[in-house]
């Protein structure tokens, strides 16, 4: 299955005839679907969290909280974490929705399961930023999966249903233009 | 594979009819409940009820002494002689085996002591101002923080403490406990992971009756499973029975096994 596989589909579903043969063949249904593309397909992954689009991802450590503030040592937001965390990680790139921090087990498996908080906020330079309490979390986290090949089938049908509606202002058929149907002409 | 939280957690989400969960860590709503539920729970079904498979017995560590014979210490809680450490696995205090010490040898084991005669001590649980250093496990160990520790104080010397132990393993546990702590932690499951608020409150109460029940039945059993007498020998038996010199001074070696002090709650 290839993207342009589902944009076809979409384009049966609003009875639009022309179909593409890719996102590049200049088209207009191939400009307009490669346009909202990528949103879509990352709107439904944020909002249907699949299992498949889960990943681990070590966090590596930006800023650091000194051992305590006082005059000597002010907060300065720059240096330091946001208050009360005592760290901050750096989102990784191919996160999209962090779900879970969770520390590296000394142990497995985990007998003695602890919740550890996290805060998502945005940095300095407009990037995501985390924030916690561990020196070396593992984040649990919902990632970019662009590949249809992976995707499980309801997600593709998701898809499908998602760019129709998308599709539909600009291709359908204008009510008066349909084609009669054959067997239900009135 | 031994039996892992993991599965326990789907046990309690099969309970309420909620879609089971990979992992424990794997940052779903269910998973993320779990985790900050678990450990709480586990601690509160273990100290619920004195579960045989949880029974542990062991010679607690000294930290202060009223005479400062035994440890520099003396700031113990008055009017009580020495000053234990709550232990690291400890959830719940039973009793303090009376053993009767007159004193420590070198290596800090009770002279002359005297566990047979099966005798309850009194003793306390307190918070004592034993600091704990920042650096340290402190916050995965229950009584432990930094500014004080949890004690047992008791006038016995080389006291010997009967508790309920956090017992990790699900393996390790009698089924009973299971039962019970899966319906708890269900109990705990429903109202943030049904959506539907009232069946929610439902389920809760459901699993909730099945805790209770499942440690009523520990209690139950507890009490049938243990060697322990509750046969109360009257004085005027024991006189009967006695030398002259111990006749009138309760359970001894002599008197073994009429142990009426220790009756079958322990």
């Amino acid at each position: 299955m290839k993207p342009e596989d589902i944009v076809n589909q979409a384009l049966e579903i609003i009875g639009h005839e022309q179909r593409i043969g890719s996102f590049w063949d200049g088209s207009p249904e191939a400009v307009v679907a490669r346009d909202m593309w990528s949103e879509t397909r990352d709107a439904l992954l944020v909002r249907t969290q699949p299992e498949w689009a889960r990943e681990d991802v070590p966090l590596m450590v930006s800023k650091t909280a000194p051992a305590y503030y006082d005059e000597q040592t002010p907060w300065e937001p720059a240096l330091y974490p946001d208050m009360p965390w005592l760290y901050e990680y750096a989102q990784p790139e191919e996160c999209l929705v962090p779900l879970a921090l969770k520390p590296r087990a000394h142990t497995m498996p985990i007998w003695r399961p602890r919740a550890m908080r996290f805060r998502v906020k945005t940095g300095t330079n407009q990037t995501y930023v985390l924030l916690g309490n561990d020196p070396a979390p593992i984040l649990t986290c919902i990632v970019h999966t662009h590949d249809p090949a992976i995707w499980y089938e309801d997600f593709i049908e998701l898809m499908v249903m998602a760019l129709s509606k998308k599709l539909e202002r600009r291709f359908a058929p204008h009510p008066q233009e349909r084609k009669p149907d054959a067997n239900n002409p009135g | 594979m031994p039996t892992t939280p993991d599965d326990i957690v789907n046990e309690a989400l099969d309970e309420i009819g909620v879609p089971e969960i990979g992992d424990i860590h794997e940052g779903s709503r269910a998973a993320n409940v779990a985790r900050r539920n678990y450990d709480p729970m586990l601690r509160m079904m273990h100290a619920a009820a004195p579960w045989n498979f949880a029974r542990r017995q062991r010679q607690i560590d000294l930290r202060g002494d009223a005479c400062g014979q035994y440890h520099n210490n003396r700031n113990v809680p008055q009017p009580w002689a020495y000053m234990y450490e709550w232990p690291n696995d400890c959830v719940h205090a039973r009793w303090v085996l009376g053993l009767d010490a007159y004193a420590l040898d070198a290596s800090g084991a009770p002279l002359a002591a005297a566990p047979a005669w099966n005798r309850p001590a009194p003793f306390i649980v307190t918070d004592a101002p034993l600091v704990n250093d920042i650096e340290s496990d402190w916050a995965s160990t229950e009584g432990h923080n930094p500014e004080s520790t949890r004690v047992i104080a008791t006038n016995q010397l080389g006291a010997m403490l009967v508790y309920t132990g956090l017992v990790q393993y699900p393996d390790a546990w009698d089924a009973g406990f299971r039962r019970a702590f899966v319906a708890a932690l269900a109990a705990r499951l429903a109202i943030p992971c049904i959506e539907d608020k009232a069946q929610a409150r439902a389920m809760r109460s459901d699993q909730l009756a099945i805790a209770r029940d499942a440690l009523i039945e520990a209690r139950v059993r507890d009490g049938n499973e243990g060697w322990t007498l509750t046969d109360h020998t009257p004085d005027w038996i024991r006189a009967r029975t006695s030398t002259a010199w111990n006749a009138w001074h309760g359970s001894g070696w002599s008197n073994f096994p009429f142990v009426e002090d220790a009756g079958g709650v322990y």
